[in-house]
């Protein structure tokens, strides 16, 4: 069977949207960006021909008008949100036609018309369906998807290119619809070449030669030999479930009944369009009216419901509503799904399901604060420390030996004490000789300091410590004397 | 046959398999412990402050989070300096910290809310067991007093050693006396020799380094199956 494509384009998409239903034969410009600094982002046949072109700001873009005698240019400011809504109604035509169709770009549909019994029947559906939504479309049919592209482009109304007249079409084509860079066009300027018929006679060896791997592109498309695959649209899932209960809930074993079901729902979802989770949001509805809403952010894709169902249960466990719930809502926000080569050199890592639930039970069990991976703090401090969200990547790899930092022999580390052992200490002079805690008292054999640390002199809080590694009892300590109270505490130990 | 239906619980249990020890980095103690500490049991270290338990289980996760495995450390003190963790070449990307609270429960949280601080500890160490795929596994019992250390039951360790029985993950408890008794694959003991002070005294000394011996007070050894030869 012989392939069949259609192709819509919507001219200026983005000036057909702001004017969809009206007439206008001025020139037109639409601007992006936030004044002053405005700048056109597409423009009109009448205003291209007054030199305007996209990129240009704005109000260059006026006075050359003005300055060329083409009177006002007529501006409208883009609309993002009205392109994505008119572009998802444009779909929904396609998808009227055929249920094969690429969403290529704004404006620009590629509709894969292949079988279908009357194709012609179907591109004049397809033009009435865009006329209704107040769009002037450009459409073409051919066997050769790169042919009916180029026909919207030159050719206004619907078109057909019927077999074996591709080549011939494209050969009175201006280079201008080709998809060359700048550099690209400039050679085949300088060489002469002014149309694809032109270029179709040059030698595809003698192109690969001078533009290598794109040269042979550029000879395919220009014979119209060209061909690409189809990638279909696929209409976004709903990724939202929600229950009403007929009574209210006030324990979490019957609600996490309830979020099961519609969370095994969602993960089916998921699993047939290959996403993963990467946000999941609870709201629940409250007896007393008010609404309560959690969202867990998890540092893996995930898919499998009863982890999520796990995960979605100690967050509420630690997070109780403060009333009954009369109905639940579940939302995620999808993300693509890990792709991992695994090696059989590398060590075993947790897997991320069963690390997820125990990062969240560990957190349930000593506060989500508390648990994750140590960041050493840009501070001096004594007893600082703070963690960050514990993520393993699924594959690690051993350091390359010049990053790895190995010591032949242990040195002495420092274990803080949190809080600090407060202490009363005998000094001679500045320099500390006896030293009485809670769990050791005794004279100081051997002392090195003081060594001087202080911080947040910029805030309302400054701090300014000296600190002394002391001997006492043949064990080693830190000891601090802090300045501003006069206080001596004992802030770790070496070991 | 018996293991297959399900029915091997009185049989011995099976050896665990061949994996490489977790290395120390320190080349004499690794090569009197065969590579290093043993994967799928129980390692006590024990020893006073200032004997170098910290230093000695630093270099073990520095090696292990640099060869590329992921570690835990079960902090039952809060006691983690993270500076000193990264000058030991721990890779902290790598490194999961737990820190349990450090503050002692007066006896009224211990008897009315029925709050005991050492269960976090234990709870974070079994939850973290059970999770699998740690080459190591810390539980930092070093500044607990003896009173609170009394509180881990024999029971635990066992729980605790049948965890990661048959994994990779070599189980490493830091702690001031011999706290698992039957449960530990090897228990080494510390004690300080003496401390490097560099400079002159009275002038500029610096604490430069820390000298200590370790005794390896018990060591379970793998019996080779009878019946078969050696060096078959």
């Amino acid at each position: 069977m012989q392939p069949l494509f259609a192709v819509m384009q919507i001219p200026d998409f983005a000036a057909a949207v702001l004017i969809r239903g009206k007439r206008h034969s001025g020139a037109l410009a639409v601007s992006t960006g936030e004044a002053p600094n405005q700048f056109v982002f597409s423009a009109n046949e009448p205003a291209r021909k007054g030199r305007i072109h996209e990129g240009m700001p704005l109000a260059e873009a006026r006075s050359r008008f003005s300055f060329h005698g083409g009177g006002e240019l007529k501006v409208l400011e883009r609309d993002p949100e009205a392109e994505q809504r008119s572009q998802k109604q444009l779909l929904d035509v396609a998808q009227s036609a055929t249920p094969r169709f690429e969403d290529s770009a704004p404006g620009l549909i590629l509709l894969d018309f292949t079988g279908l019994r009357e194709p012609h029947a179907s591109a004049l559906h397809l033009f009435n369906g865009a006329q209704q939504l107040g769009f002037e479309p450009n459409i073409a049919v051919s066997q050769n998807r790169f042919v009916a592209l180029c026909a919207t482009r030159t050719r206004s109304g619907l078109t057909h290119i019927y077999p074996g007249q591709e080549a011939g079409f494209l050969t009175v084509q201006p280079l201008d619809v080709l998809p060359l860079d700048e550099a690209e066009r400039e050679t085949l300027s300088r060489w002469g070449i002014r149309t694809v018929g032109e270029l179709a006679k040059l030698s595809e060896d003698d192109l690969v030669e001078r533009f290598g791997e794109r040269g042979a592109r550029m000879a395919r498309l220009a014979k119209g030999e060209e061909t690409a695959l189809l990638k279909a649209y696929e209409n976004p899932p709903e990724l939202e479930e929600k229950q009403d209960f007929d009574w209210e809930v006030g324990e979490i074993e019957p609600l996490s009944f309830a979020l099961s079901g519609m969370l095994e729902k969602l993960s089916f979802k998921l699993e047939s369009h290959s996403l993963a989770v990467a946000k999941l949001k609870t709201v629940l509805k409250l007896a007393n009216g008010d609404s309560f809403e959690r969202t867990l952010e998890l540092s893996y894709p995930l898919t499998d419901p009863r982890t999520l169902l796990t995960l979605a249960r100690l967050d509420l466990s630690a997070h109780p509503p403060g009333a009954g719930i009369v109905g639940a809502a579940v939302a995620v926000v999808p993300t693509e799904r890990r792709r991992t080569q695994f090696s059989l050199f590398a060590p075993d890592l947790p897997s991320p399901e069963k690390l997820a639930v125990t990062l969240a039970r560990l957190g349930g069990l000593v506060g989500e604060e508390r648990v994750g991976m140590p960041v050493a703090p840009d501070t001096h401090r004594p007893g600082t420390a703070a963690v960050a969200t514990f993520v393993t990547k699924t594959q690690t790899s051993a350091l390359e030996p010049t990053q790895q930092v190995l010591s032949p022999a242990p040195r002495p580390m420092f274990r803080c004490f949190r809080p600090p052992w407060t202490a009363k200490v005998i000094s001679r002079g500045e320099t500390p000789v006896y030293l009485d805690t809670e769990p050791v008292s005794g004279p100081i054999t051997t002392r090195s300091g003081p060594w001087r640390v202080c911080g947040d002199w910029w805030t309302q809080a400054p701090w300014q410590y000296q600190e002394w590694d002391v001997e006492v009892e043949s064990r080693l300590y830190r000891l601090c004397y802090e300045l501003s109270t006069g206080k001596w505490c004992v802030t770790g130990a070496y070991d | 046959m018996l293991r297959k239906r399900g029915l091997g619980r009185a049989l011995p249990k099976q050896e665990t398999p061949d994996h490489l020890p977790a290395a120390t980095g320190l080349e004499r103690l690794d090569a009197q412990l065969g590579g290093g500490l043993p994967r799928g049991r129980v390692s006590e270290i024990t020893g006073p402050e200032s004997s170098g338990r910290t230093a000695l289980v630093f270099s073990l996760l520095a090696r292990a989070t640099q060869r590329g495995e992921v570690a835990a450390y079960i902090d039952a003190t809060d006691c983690l300096d993270p500076r000193s963790a990264l000058a030991a070449g721990i890779v902290l990307d790598r490194l999961l910290w737990v820190r349990c609270e450090s503050r002692e429960r007066s006896r009224y949280e211990q008897l009315v809310l029925k709050q005991q601080p050492v269960d976090h500890a234990w709870q974070a160490a079994n939850l973290v067991a059970s999770a699998g795929g740690f080459g190591v596994i810390v539980i930092d019992l070093g500044g607990l007093s003896l009173r609170k250390q009394r509180e881990w039951q024999r029971h635990q360790w066992i729980r605790l050693k049948q965890a990661i029985e048959h994994t990779s993950t070599a189980l490493v408890t830091l702690s001031e006396r011999r706290l698992v008794g039957s449960a530990a694959g090897l228990s080494l003991a510390l004690s300080r020799s003496h401390a490097h002070w560099e400079g002159e005294r009275g002038i500029s000394l610096l604490l430069n380094g820390l000298a200590f011996e370790v005794n390896v007070a018990r060591k379970l050894t793998v019996a080779e199956p009878r019946g078969l030869a050696s060096g078959f």
